[in-house]
């Protein structure tokens, strides 16, 4: 077990420094300059390359790499250009809103998903089963943005319910949950029908194991036997919400996007438009060991759940 | 029973909404599209940035409502006879928001800073080669040659003054802005808001509206829904096909002003054909720009040059081009443009109008048989590539913003490498040099009308126009002003009714 | 059963009026028409016209031909590389193999959206790069499916039979192993295509997609923002078409994985 996650955690860390150099010198490759976007329209040349040399950008690529490097293993990750203070300030700044609105959707999702996924995998080729199936394939259909501008239109525009756009971040927490309405819902949408899916599938299955049989013919009442079966369904699912759960995070981007929510995404939207290098690299790493997490997660609720794999 | 959740969520949603409603009473919203890339009045040249910064700094003289030039923190000031010094006297107790109070010494800090390396604007005062503070109150400037454009500079964003004490101290007026202006920087949330309170201390009195968010909403629709919603109490870029409703609402006003931008096709006239003056006129003669600007800017004034309609510097004698394919084609085939002639037009993102006004202009010039690609970049390459460096482009579509003094307007033009479309003309050049550095206004405005006939001659661009400035208000929201020229947004008269 | 039948119906309905659907509407989808600016849906115009003037069904249908164009390039793209990839893995095994699963392993370990987003900022927008930035961020899956497949056919007996009998590895991976699995990887690809017609909308939203005026269904959509208020149905006809295109895929990749199942 334990040089089982010992060696996952290795892969990891080479994961990570394969990811970053690329990042870093993909970054470096591509058109567009951070002190010319500073400068604005009305510069000269001498002036942005002022800048340039001010910003420590006229430095050959091998030499940043060096000092980003250095820095990174001192777990220092540089200076936003844009913003010129420490990226990791930054990402402390913005990550709450992106943990606030993930964490709302997921609960929404599962919510959602497992209500509907065990309620028609219990009477599967009913009405309710066939509209949880219709459900769920519209859910996956769905593009997100398109969903979340008509969910502004209906419920913002039209009825007023809730606002267009815009996050508090100083704000009430009621006042900041009222501003993750709607964002939440388009996010937990398609993870919802996901996990329907999901957790129908694996009732079903459970349905079928002979326990379920030898309970049925014994003459255990429907009720319990569900229970039983839900029981069991249960932690097979773990891991699987799990995973869902770092689909979300990236959905985040385009979410935060259409409802203008300085998270993360909106931070790696506009650092990818400035040219802001450090702070791309930043959430990116952030990102990446996020989602590294989840699936760890994921896997180890997998161990948990099935003994069998412990000792594999 | 049988919605058990019901209740309580109508319940929350009340709660709530009274929360909201109490909380932001005071508070004036405004919503606009472009978000600072700083709030260092020296470090940048962005208008976007300015917009924001206006109420936080203030600059020793400032443009009026009509461009006049009008006291600030300076009350009056004086030119020498031969326009080789510059007097300011300022005014008396004014206190920057961080309790310290503005003398001779934040302004002689603040021209140091101007001139440093990495400041955009430093040849904007490079002639300043001595400044002197004989008392608190008395700022002398002695320059190398007369500077007739100088005031221009002082009374734009950038000639914000700031104290010298943080200067010293290297603070980060990016991030934690330091003025004297009407309101007191409080939050910044960048791609989102910037947060600002009144100042109670403001020379010219504390300003009526207490708190005043600055919202960045790049996509002009949400502005208007927000305004529908009463979210925004202005929307500053409301895009024309939403002008109808806004005006047929009584809840809400259309302001609608002449603004200093001109909008223009640049032309590369490095290019094989665009280096020759006939295709330039002839493609301006085949672009339509009264539908240019209706379909993509809402409408607005014609322009024969590059000047904005309406401005003191524009000589009558030149009209726009107007309309007349029949001649383009006529041009063209004289200047020997072969029929596959393509042009690359790299148009900037996000900026919707330009981008929108470059497929209109594509289409016309299809009728003419020039056929354009259409690429669309990034603002950062734009700036980068197009702007700078390579200006690998044949064509691009984009809008330049007023400036107080036509030098700002003008600066390098003639010169090949110092603009991005290349034009070269040695006795433009001169001209522009020339009148740089002479005090006479009328000498000045006989040189740059020579200049302004040039380019309407020899077009580096097709002349688009001058839009209106246009911005939704709640009725009950007044005194929003938006700086003629510069574009920046003034809340200091601004009140709830 | 009745899914895999709808989704055929819809799939060939789409690619019907992606094809030939742009013939039968007689509005150019890029040319504009400014005597005709936000006109509301008509007989004529169906779903209205946009900012300038240009038919919105005209522009769906060609949008069509360019998300459907780069969905299916791309879903192409990724199962090629996930095939060459994981045959090689599981074949050649040894170095090969370690690398390869590495290799592909740290791109697994990017949240998708945020590899594709990076991607296409690196490589620029247009359809050939955005279809080489879904294609590469897509193989993964592929590439794993493959391996894991190909290593489970060659320990069967047929192949050891026929390895005995002197047959060589490339032929039983190819002409053997292969078709045993083709048709679950069908299954995914449908799947994966559907997910595609979703990210190259959003990235046409997040302005990283295929440049204008060329229609593809992002970018109408996108368009369609800029006046959403006052022509909803400019965003909502393409959106149910892009929904609907999506749901098809998903409705055959379901349909026909109940039917592999059935037969194992």
């Amino acid at each position: 077990m334990l040089r089982f996650l010992l060696s996952q955690a290795l892969s990891v860390v080479i994961t990570m420094v394969v990811v970053l150099s690329l990042v870093f010198v993909a970054m470096r490759a591509l058109p567009g300059d951070a002190a010319a976007i500073l400068g604005g329209l009305d510069t000269t040349e001498a002036q942005v390359d002022a800048l340039r040399r001010q910003l420590g950008l006229d430095q050959s690529v091998a030499v940043q790499f060096g000092v980003y490097w250095s820095g990174v293993v001192r777990g220092d990750l540089g200076r936003s250009i844009r913003e010129r203070r420490p990226v990791a300030e930054v990402l402390r700044d913005r990550l709450p809103v992106t943990l606030a609105l993930a964490s709302f959707a997921f609960v929404l999702a599962l919510a959602i998903g497992l209500g509907l996924g065990l309620l028609a995998g219990r009477h599967p080729g009913s009405p309710l089963d066939n509209a949880t199936l219709g459900f769920t394939t519209i859910g996956l259909a769905l593009p997100e943005f398109w969903f979340g501008f008509l969910l502004i239109l209906i419920f913002a525009v039209q009825f007023g319910a809730f606002p267009v756009i815009g996050y508090p971040v100083a704000g009430d927490v009621g006042v900041r949950l009222w501003h993750l309405v709607l964002p939440a819902v388009t996010l937990a949408i398609p993870r919802a029908a996901q996990m329907a899916r999901l957790a129908r599938a694996r009732l079903l299955e459970e349905l079928g194991a002979d326990y379920t049989r030898t309970a049925r013919s014994k003459g255990l009442p429907a009720r319990r036997v569900t229970r039983h079966v839900a029981a069991n369904a249960f932690p097979g699912l773990l891991p699987l919400l799990a995973l869902e759960l770092g689909g979300l995070l990236t959905g985040t981007i385009v979410v935060e996007q259409v409802f203008g929510l300085p998270g993360l995404g909106l931070t790696l939207l506009g650092a990818i438009g400035a040219r802001d290098y450090p702070v791309v690299q930043g959430v990116t790493i952030l990102a990446v060991t996020i989602y590294i997490g989840v699936n760890w997660l994921a896997d180890l609720l997998q161990i948990a759940a099935d003994p069998r794999l412990r000792y594999e | 029973m049988q919605h058990p959740f019901r209740t309580p969520l109508v319940v929350a949603t009340l709660v709530v909404a009274l929360l909201v409603g109490s909380a932001f009473a005071r508070t004036v919203t405004i919503a606009t599209s472009a978000q600072p890339e700083t709030l260092d009045p020296h470090v940048t040249s962005a208008t976007s940035s300015f917009q924001t910064m206006k109420s936080i700094y203030d600059t020793l003289v400032e443009p009026d409502q009509s461009g006049v030039i009008v006291p600030g923190l300076a009350h009056s000031w004086t030119v020498s006879e031969d326009g080789l010094m510059l007097a300011f006297v300022l005014r008396e107790g004014v206190l920057f928001h961080d309790g310290s109070e503005f003398d001779s010494a934040d302004v002689a800090a603040t021209i140091t800073r101007l001139q440093a390396e990495g400041s955009p604007k430093a040849n904007e005062f490079a002639m300043i080669v001595d400044v002197a503070t004989p008392d608190a109150l008395t700022v002398e400037l002695t320059l190398d040659a007369p500077a007739p454009a100088l005031l221009a500079s002082f009374a734009s964003g950038w000639g914000a003054i700031v104290p010298s004490e943080l200067i010293e101290a290297d603070h980060d007026f990016g991030n934690r802005p330091v003025g004297t202006g009407p309101y007191v920087f409080a939050e910044w949330v960048r791609d989102s808001f910037v947060r600002l309170t009144a100042n109670p201390d403001y020379h010219a009195g504390e300003p009526e509206v207490e708190e005043v968010v600055i919202r960045y909403v790049a996509d002009t629709s949400v502005q208007f829904q927000g305004l529908q919603t009463g979210e925004f109490d202005i929307a500053v870029d409301v895009a024309a096909v939403d002008w109808p409703t806004i005006e047929s609402d009584p809840r809400f006003v259309l302001e609608q002003g002449p603004s200093g931008l001109v909008l223009v096709s640049a032309l590369n006239t490095r290019r094989p054909y665009l280096e020759d003056p006939r295709v330039r006129r002839a493609l301006n003669l085949a672009v339509d720009t009264d539908t240019v600007m209706e379909v993509a800017y809402g409408g607005g004034f014609p322009v024969g040059t590059f000047m904005e309609a309406g401005s003191p510097w524009l000589p009558d004698t030149i009209e726009p081009y107007g309309y007349d394919p029949e001649r383009a084609r006529e041009l063209l085939a004289e200047a020997g443009v072969p029929d596959d002639w393509t042009l690359d037009m790299a148009l900037p993102q996000p900026y919707d109008t330009h981008i929108t006004a470059g497929q209109v202009i594509q289409d016309m010039l299809g009728d003419v048989g020039v056929t354009v690609e259409i690429r669309v970049v990034e603002w950062g390459v734009w700036l980068g590539e197009i702007y700078a460096n390579d200006r690998d482009f044949d064509m691009t579509v984009i809008g330049h913003t007023g400036k107080l003094d036509a030098s700002g307007r003008l600066g390098g033009y003639g010169e090949r490498d110092r603009t991005y479309h290349g034009y070269e003309n040695a006795e433009v050049a001169a001209m522009v040099q020339e009148a740089a550095v002479i005090s006479d206004p009328g000498e000045r405005a006989e040189l740059y009308a020579a200049v302004l006939t040039a380019l309407h001659d020899e077009p580096p661009f097709i002349y688009i126009g001058t839009p209106f400035t246009t911005f939704a208000r709640a009725a009950d929201v007044d005194g929003f002003w938006i700086t003629p020229l510069l574009d920046t947004f003034d809340l200091r008269s601004l009140r709830v009714d | 059963m009745t899914r895999v039948r709808l989704g055929v119906l819809l799939a060939v309905l789409i690619v019907l009026s992606a094809t030939i659907g742009p013939t039968l509407v007689p509005f150019d989808p890029i040319r504009p028409n400014y005597t005709l600016r936000y006109a509301p849906p008509s007989p004529e115009h169906m779903l209205g016209t946009d900012n300038l003037g240009r038919d919105v069904l005209a522009r769906s249908l060609a949008g069509g031909r360019v998300s459907l164009a780069i969905a299916g390039g791309a879903t192409v793209l990724a199962v090629l590389l996930g095939l060459l990839t994981g045959l090689s893995a599981a074949g050649l095994r040894g170095a090969v193999d370690v690398v390869l699963t590495r290799a592909f392993d740290a791109l697994l370990a990017f949240p998708g959206f945020l590899l594709v987003l990076l991607l296409v900022t690196i490589l620029g927008g247009g359809v050939w790069q955005t279809v080489l930035a879904l294609g590469v961020a897509g193989s993964p899956l592929y590439f794993r499916l493959v391996r894991a497949f190909t290593r489970s056919e060659l320990q069967r007996d047929y192949v050891l039979a026929g390895e005995a009998l002197g047959a060589s590895r490339p032929r039983l991976l190819f002409r053997h192993a292969l078709p045993n699995f083709v048709g679950a990887l069908a299954v995914q690809a449908a799947s994966t295509m559907a997910t595609f017609l979703l990210v190259e909308a959003s990235l046409s939203f997040l302005g990283l997609g295929v440049p204008l005026p060329t229609p593809s269904w992002g970018n109408v959509l996108q368009d369609a923002r800029s006046f959403l208020t006052r022509q909803p149905w400019a965003a909502v006809g393409p959106g149910l078409v892009l929904a609907s295109a999506a749901l098809a895929l998903q409705f055959l990749s379901d349909g026909f994985r109940d039917r592999l199942d059935h037969r194992v």
